[in-house]
């Protein structure tokens, strides 16, 4: 029972800080640090057959986002990564998700290169290619 | 008795009332085995976000229920020998829900997003 409260102490104190030195602008730049979405009064519960809010916690591609990003506690993340991989085995949510482009892009440029050259040419050109880079 | 939910998925080609009678047999195996069913959710033809078995839709139930869990694990023997299921999983929870789930509740919304979705692709 003690879990939840330090937790909640944790994520508004640097709620505070950032509140109270706000109104210093070098200072909130560095200090800014965001409390767990998940941990709070009002906090969403997770949810896996909630695709909405499971949504904004992955990339664009269908990844999970780490938490260093979304700034959510350790113990919800590892909460949340379970709600998602249930979802997706549900199929509410994709495990990966291919842009548009995956489908109408042109074939790769690197094959029809390697057609038109004899192959040892393509071998010798690839490191030099990559030492360039 | 601990409360699980479950959720199973039956292929699109089955009728929305076959499907009814499915839930209504599953929700029964429950009972028998001295169960009690909380809530039983429809939540309709769903367009899956992955294909499965070569279809992309299919019929979506939640079943909220206080039993043993022998009798989870009957219902899902069951399910897993019926062909017409495509998906279920079964969740122990720490309490019973209250109102409608969240995606009954944002139904509306989340189809006219993946429309738009599917659009943009």
């Amino acid at each position: 029972m003690a879990r939840p409260e330090r937790n909640s102490e944790r994520s508004e104190r640097p709620d505070a800080e950032a509140g109270a030195e706000g109104a210093d602008p070098k200072k909130a730049f560095f200090k800014r640090r965001k409390s767990c979405p998940f941990t709070g009064k009002n906090a969403p519960a997770i949810d896996w057959k909630d695709v909405r809010t499971l949504g904004r916690y992955v990339s664009e591609r269908g990844k999970m986002m780490p938490s260093r990003i979304t700034s959510v506690c350790q113990k919800k993340q590892r909460e949340l990564a379970q709600a998602i991989k249930r979802s997706r085995y549900m199929a509410l949510m994709p495990y990966v998700r291919t842009e548009m482009d995956a489908s109408s892009r042109p074939p790769r440029p690197e094959r029809s290169y390697g057609g038109d050259r004899p192959e040892r040419s393509e071998r010798s050109e690839r490191p030099s290619r990559n030492n360039a880079e | 008795m601990p409360i699980y939910e479950t959720v199973f998925i039956i292929r699109q080609d089955i009728g929305a009332a076959q499907v009814e009678q499915m839930t209504k047999d599953y929700s029964k195996v429950l009972t028998d085995m001295g169960g009690k069913i909380l809530k039983t959710e429809q939540w309709g033809l769903r367009t899956f976000a992955y294909i499965i078995n070569k279809s992309k839709k299919g019929h979506y139930t939640l079943l909220e229920s206080e039993c043993s869990g022998a009798a989870i694990i009957e219902m899902e023997r069951l399910m897993r020998n019926n062909e017409d299921v495509v998906r279920y999983m079964s969740i122990k929870l720490d309490a019973a829900t209250t109102g409608p789930s969240a995606i009954l509740a944002k139904h509306d919304n989340d189809d006219n997003r993946y429309d738009n979705t599917q659009e943009v692709a």
